[in-house]
């Protein structure tokens, strides 16, 4: 057997691998290499590049932005430590460090009101250094959600000694058909973490029912209380209460103690309403109590007393050695109330903040001793004196806690 | 791959000899012993050069290495055997041995770390055929151009596991390892020794038992040569990530 050399056509034997006659090979030979050196170190290379990116991806995770998205509490740690942040509405309860996850609000359906949020920085379980803290912050601000039509305003954050500790407060602004929100804190850090509170903040429309003298006897002190008490018993709480008065002199006091009522004087021609006792506003109820175009006509004595909020229109206080007096826990807006001949027309005596201080625009302060005595008031959120006239008094205002005031529009005759 | 059967194989040796006797001159005798001879033959029609081996002894590594091809390792054109006789012929490498460049001068570390790799290269192919050489020396190396080229496969044998010691004693006295000498079966960590003594040469010019290479190149050396084979790379492989 033979065959031929696939280059120079010679006669070859059938196993020859090489033709003698042109020496060129007659098989395919199959090139061998050693595995490449740079396996090994390819292999070193790439186990070290994947460490390398899980050490990256380490330090990227560790260092990365993060958001923290609690309640009405987070525990947020950067180079400095560890932040407690903390939200709620109640500066005692900020002061305890509670955080207030849910709060409910009662309101009229046509009526409008104003609560603040507030949020409190807290380090190693003291107040943080506020400054300092804020000085990582890049933005804060306080969104409600879902807020259909805009049911809640916010204002811009701020902060207010009125509401310390709380670091930040916003007012937020709300009627009785705004339903149930959740009010979300967002603070964006300038290292791009980001931490976010809420808590839920609910209104519940409240229901009113209305009293008339022709619903309910009211025509002397003891109506009203036997009228009070009914009340007391029938009306649900959450129901808010007007009563409107006839046009009557009520002779001795009368504490509203365990519910708000609001009390309309008459307004129909027919004369006034007038209380001759004092009128002691005492509720736990966090309703304010209103009362609108009312005589308390004293001879001694202290014509309103409130521990609790109330908000007074169109009354006129007289002959008392107190006119109107905030006590204790209480706070009273005036609007457009005359005090005359009194001791003092009206007197601050309160240790306890309060979320709201109207002051007195459009009131009139005549002839009394003295006008507006300071005697405790914390805060110091300016009091709205425009159109405040000052006429005959001895003493206009008598402050000397020195508390803040505004007189640029108050009027001194 | 196929392998000539014996038979085929006394046919192509026969067919060799008489082959080269018409085609082609000898035009030197590069070595003569009583194993045999090496000679250089030149082609008479076209004056191609080759090899042409013919000794007593074994051809298995040759006619597996029929097959392959290695920058570092001769081409081999044919592989005959008959009566204990093999006829081989194989590429003629043109260049200077490492013997003759290792007369002039020592070799720089990394020239001596190239070298070899490219030796540990060619070893690579032998080993995976299951060859050893048995015989690595400057006087078997032929550097062309820039690949340095390992030759002489007389002495190279076919490693096989049911032998307990070498029946001959093969190699060449200093470059060989010590097991090469009866003590115990050669494998490829025989090489790994002689290409140990043979870096330590190119760095030194001198035995390692004499005068150990400085440096990382050395303790590659000292490994390569350990006596205990075990305690050696246990494979060229391992010897090429060393270096």
């Amino acid at each position: 057997m033979s065959k031929k050399c696939v280059h120079c056509g010679a006669e070859l034997p059938e196993e020859a691998a090489f033709c003698p006659h042109c020496a060129q090979s007659q098989i395919e030979k199959v090139e061998i290499k050693p595995p490449r050196r740079w396996r090994k170190k390819a292999m070193i290379a790439s186990v070290c590049t994947l460490l390398g990116t899980f050490v990256l991806l380490a330090v990227f995770l560790y260092h990365r932005p993060v958001t923290l998205e609690g309640g009405a509490r987070v525990v947020y740690t950067d180079k400095d430590g560890e932040y407690e942040l903390i939200i709620g509405s109640d500066s005692s309860n900020l002061a305890n460090r509670a955080p207030e996850e849910y709060r409910s609000i009662s309101l009229p359906a046509d009526d409008a009101s104003c609560l603040p949020a507030l949020l409190g920085v807290f380090q190693n379980g003291e107040l943080a250094d506020v400054e300092h803290f804020f000085a990582k912050v890049e933005s804060c601000m306080l969104e409600a959600f879902p807020n259909e039509n805009g049911a809640l305003q916010i204002s811009d954050p701020i902060y207010s000694d009125v509401f310390a500790p709380s670091a930040r407060e916003c007012d937020v602004f709300f009627t009785g058909t705004s339903g149930t929100n959740q009010l979300a804190w967002t603070l964006k850090m300038k290292n791009g973490d980001t931490i976010r509170l809420s808590e839920t903040f609910e209104v519940m429309t409240l229901v009113h029912q209305v009293f008339t003298p022709e619903d309910a006897p009211m025509e002397t002190i003891e109506d009203l209380k036997a009228l009070l008490n009914r009340i007391d018993g029938e009306v649900p709480a959450d129901t808010i209460v007007d009563i409107y008065l006839p046009a009557v002199t009520y002779d001795g006091g009368l504490t509203m103690a365990s519910r708000a009522v609001n009390l309309y004087g008459c307004t129909d021609g027919s004369g006034r309403t007038c209380f001759t006792g004092t009128l002691s506003i005492r509720t736990d109820s966090p309703s304010l109590v209103t009362l609108c175009d009312l005589d308390f006509l004293g001879s001694g004595g202290t014509g309103l007393s409130s521990s609790a909020s109330a908000m007074i229109f169109g009354c006129t206080f007289s002959g008392w050695d107190t006119g109107a007096e905030v006590a204790d826990g209480g706070m009273i807006g005036v609007e457009n109330c005359v005090f005359q001949n009194n001791g003092t027309g009206f007197r601050y005596d309160t240790a306890n903040f309060s979320f709201f201080k109207s002051g007195f625009p459009d009131c009139i302060f005549e002839n009394n001793g003295t006008g507006v005595q300071f005697a405790r008031l914390p805060g110091s959120m300016p009091l709205d004196f425009s159109y405040t006239v000052f006429s005959g008094n001895e003493i206009d205002i008598d402050n000397p806690i020195d508390y803040p005031l505004d007189l640029s529009d108050a009027l001194f005759q | 791959m196929r392998s000539a059967y014996p038979g085929e194989v006394r046919i192509i040796y026969s067919y060799l000899l008489s082959s080269i006797e018409e085609e082609y001159i000898t035009l030197k005798t590069l070595k003569n012993s009583e194993r045999g001879c090496v000679s250089l033959l030149q082609n008479r029609q076209n004056g191609t050069r080759l090899i042409f081996r013919h000794y007593r002894g074994n051809g298995e590594v040759y006619r597996k290495l029929l097959h392959v091809s290695c920058p570092n390792l001769p081409q081999i054109m044919e592989a005959a055997e008959s009566g204990g006789m093999v006829a081989v012929l194989e590429e003629y490498i043109q260049g200077d041995s490492l013997a003759f460049l290792l007369e002039g001068a020592l070799f720089t570390p990394e020239e001596a770390r190239r070298i070899t790799l490219q030796l540990c290269s060619a070893l690579w192919v032998l080993h995976s055929l299951g060859a050893v050489h048995r015989d690595i020396k400057p006087e078997n190396v032929i550097i062309r151009g820039s690949q340095a080229v390992l030759i002489d496969f007389d002495a190279s044998r076919i490693f096989k596991n049911e032998s307990s010691a070498d029946t001959q004693i093969l190699g060449t006295t200093g470059y060989a390892a010590p097991e090469q000498y009866g003590i115990a079966q050669t494998d490829q960590r025989a090489d790994i020794y002689s290409v140990g003594v043979l870096l330590n040469i190119m760095l030194t010019g001198k035995h390692p038992s004499r005068e150990l290479a400085p440096g990382r190149l050395g303790r590659i050396v000292q490994k390569c040569t350990m006596v205990n084979p075990k305690k050696r790379y246990k494979n060229v492989r391992d010897l090429m990530e060393a270096l």
